[in-house]
């Protein structure tokens, strides 16, 4: 073999390692990128089971805020619908927007739901109540910091596969860019909700 | 809303630059341990020759260094070095002995009870749910919890070599006089001591401070100032015998040198590094006004609770690991910056401080609505999957 061979060979042989890792790269961010979200979806789940129970209690002493109550059940079974169709494809630009735009809502109808608990005395000082308002607490604040995460991980992938020359390799594997997940822009229709008490 | 900062919550993730950072920080921990090491000695021998000078008309009127040298009982200095080098190393080895159990292990030492998996006490609930949100937030490891049943002020301390076996310690104060957010700034203060790697280099200081301050403690021990039995008039008699002071108090002045160089340790080594874990708190939690408000309650503490008195639990060689310590010293000598300055630098304003009267103690009763674990179906409600 001659010189320009070796070089030649050792050229190709670097060009093939540097290909492999890179796209290890990609598919390991697009890991960290999906387990981010599976984390938002664990914790929008435990609020989903959660509000049942807080709107069973705040029931009992509000019923003539029937409307407000009503309204957070309808956007919470909106916005679980959003999240299984987001689960399936995470990373989907109409599927975020539509679970961001659900969950805005929900966040909305719980503000406006504990604002009127606020107005009932005996209902805050329930044992139930208060255990049940901490829970709330703890997991919007655990959706909040999830979406961060998820976020930044979205950040991580988009500037990676952004970037030259890698670009090329994800336009090689058809790698795409990631939706991160905006807050409170509603682009979901809301429909007609049946609610059973 | 958390939702809003970009970039915010990654400066904390991102380990290398920490890696680096902590390993300049350990080089200079070990070069001011040295330094302290070589202060002990001199101050020792320093004062065994004053001694043998008042025995000795020789050593007392020796001309020059090298006739004095020369008059000194066979390896005079060797010994009184050996023997100071084998206290101080004893006592730093003995420390890191003792702390190689990790942060739980000093938790236990210091009289700390680990939080249950599911409290009924609501602020020990949200403290649970707290490490969780960071947890998250953070993409790390839940430190182990426990609680300070003794301790009335507002505190906390974070302890443990690695993010596995980091313990976070909350005093019982903080837990009564903490709203949910203010509790939270606190935590995240600490979680990031965990994440920065700040800890492990905290467990080592503590282990340098024991071994130097050793000789200042013999002296302590010798006086029978700590172990005063003041009911029994003879132990009293035994206490506070002249020779005993005499003996005890000159062991004291010469290992003073060891007590300052421990101070200057402690302050040197931590004390930017309160700055840091509160810039990464607000940056975990995303919020100012809960550690800035915490800080605005710890003032009003100083202020009125204990005047004077040094504000933190436990021995004075694990000073640096608290939320706060500050006591009256003087602020080169002090572990951590004053809070002013933390208030100023969190809340980019100055700020009174804030009254913390322990708010009503809350139970969680044993609900009536369970709630449910993520897996469960959801009850009678329209599934909107549909």
């Amino acid at each position: 073999m001659s010189v320009a061979q070796i070089i030649i060979v050792t050229a190709l042989i670097g060009f093939a390692l540097w290909l492999v890792s890179a796209y290890n790269r990609l598919i390991a961010l697009r890991g960290h990128l999906h387990n981010a979200f599976a984390q938002i979806d664990v914790q929008l789940r435990r609020r989903f089971d959660l509000i049942p129970n807080l709107v069973e209690v705040a029931r009992r002493y509000m019923e003539h805020e029937r409307g407000t109550l009503e309204a957070v059940i309808a956007a919470r079974d909106q916005t679980l619908a959003c999240s299984r169709e987001a689960a399936r494809r995470p990373g989907d630009l109409g599927a975020m927007n539509a679970l961001s735009g659900a969950t805005g809502v929900l966040a909305d109808a719980l503000g406006r739901m504990m604002a009127v608990v606020e107005a009932y005395p005996e209902l805050k000082a329930d044992a139930a109540m208060t255990q049940l308002s901490e829970e709330l607490a703890t997991t919007e604040n655990r959706i909040a910091f999830a979406r961060q995460a998820y976020n930044d991980s979205v950040n991580d992938y988009n500037v990676a596969i952004g970037q030259f020359p890698v670009n090329l390799v994800a336009g090689l594997f058809r790698l795409v860019p990631s939706q991160p997940l905006q807050s409170c822009e509603c682009l979901v229709q809301r429909g007609p909700v049946r609610v059973q008490f | 809303m958390p939702g809003a900062a970009g970039t915010g919550a990654r400066a904390v993730l991102r380990f290398a630059a920490h890696e680096a950072q902590a390993r300049r920080r350990s080089r200079r921990l070990t070069a001011a341990f040295a330094a302290a090491l070589l202060g002990v000695v001199t101050a020792v021998n320093g004062a065994a020759i004053l001694v043998v000078m008042l025995v000795s008309p020789a050593v007392r009127w020796a001309d020059s260094w090298a006739d004095l040298l020369a008059a000194l009982p066979p390896f005079f200095i060797f010994t009184n070095t050996a023997v100071t080098l084998l206290l101080v190393l004893g006592g730093a080895w003995l420390e890191a002995a003792r702390l190689r159990g990790g942060g739980a292990a000093l938790a236990r030492e210091l009289g700390a009870r680990p939080v249950s998996a599911d409290p009924a006490h609501l602020p020990e609930r949200q403290l649970r749910h707290i490490a969780t949100e960071m947890a998250i937030a953070a993409r790390q490891p839940i430190p182990q919890l426990f609680v300070l049943d003794a301790e009335e002020s507002i505190n906390a301390c974070a302890a443990g070599h690695d993010a596995r076996d980091a313990a976070v310690m909350i005093s019982r104060g903080a837990l009564e006089r903490l709203t949910r957010d203010e509790l939270q700034g606190v935590y995240a203060h600490e979680y990031a001591h965990v994440l920065n790697g700040d800890i492990e280099l905290n467990m080592r200081l503590a282990a340098c401070v024991s071994g130097v301050l050793i000789v200042h403690q013999y002296g302590r021990w010798l006086t029978g100032l700590d172990h005063v039995g003041l009911d029994d008039p003879r132990a009293r008699a035994m206490a506070f015998h002249p020779l005993r002071w005499l003996a005890g108090g000159t062991v004291m002045a010469v290992g003073a040198i060891g007590w300052v160089a421990a101070r200057l340790l402690q302050a040197g080594v931590s004390r930017e590094r309160e700055h840091l874990a509160d810039a990464a708190a607000v940056r975990l939690t995303r919020l100012a006004e809960g550690l800035g408000g915490a800080l605005r309650k710890l003032r009003w503490q100083e202020q009125e609770l204990h005047r004077g008195t040094p504000g933190f639990p436990g021995p004075r060689r694990f000073a640096h690991l608290w939320f706060s310590s500050t006591g009256g010293w003087h602020r080169w000598l002090s572990t951590h910056p004053p809070l002013t300055e933390r208030i100023r630098r969190v809340m980019g304003r100055d700020a009174r401080p804030l009254p913390a009267p322990a708010l009503a103690v809350r139970e969680v009763a044993p609900a009536t609505a369970p709630v449910r674990e993520p897996d469960l179906a959801p009850l009678e409600f329209t599934d909107g999957a549909r």
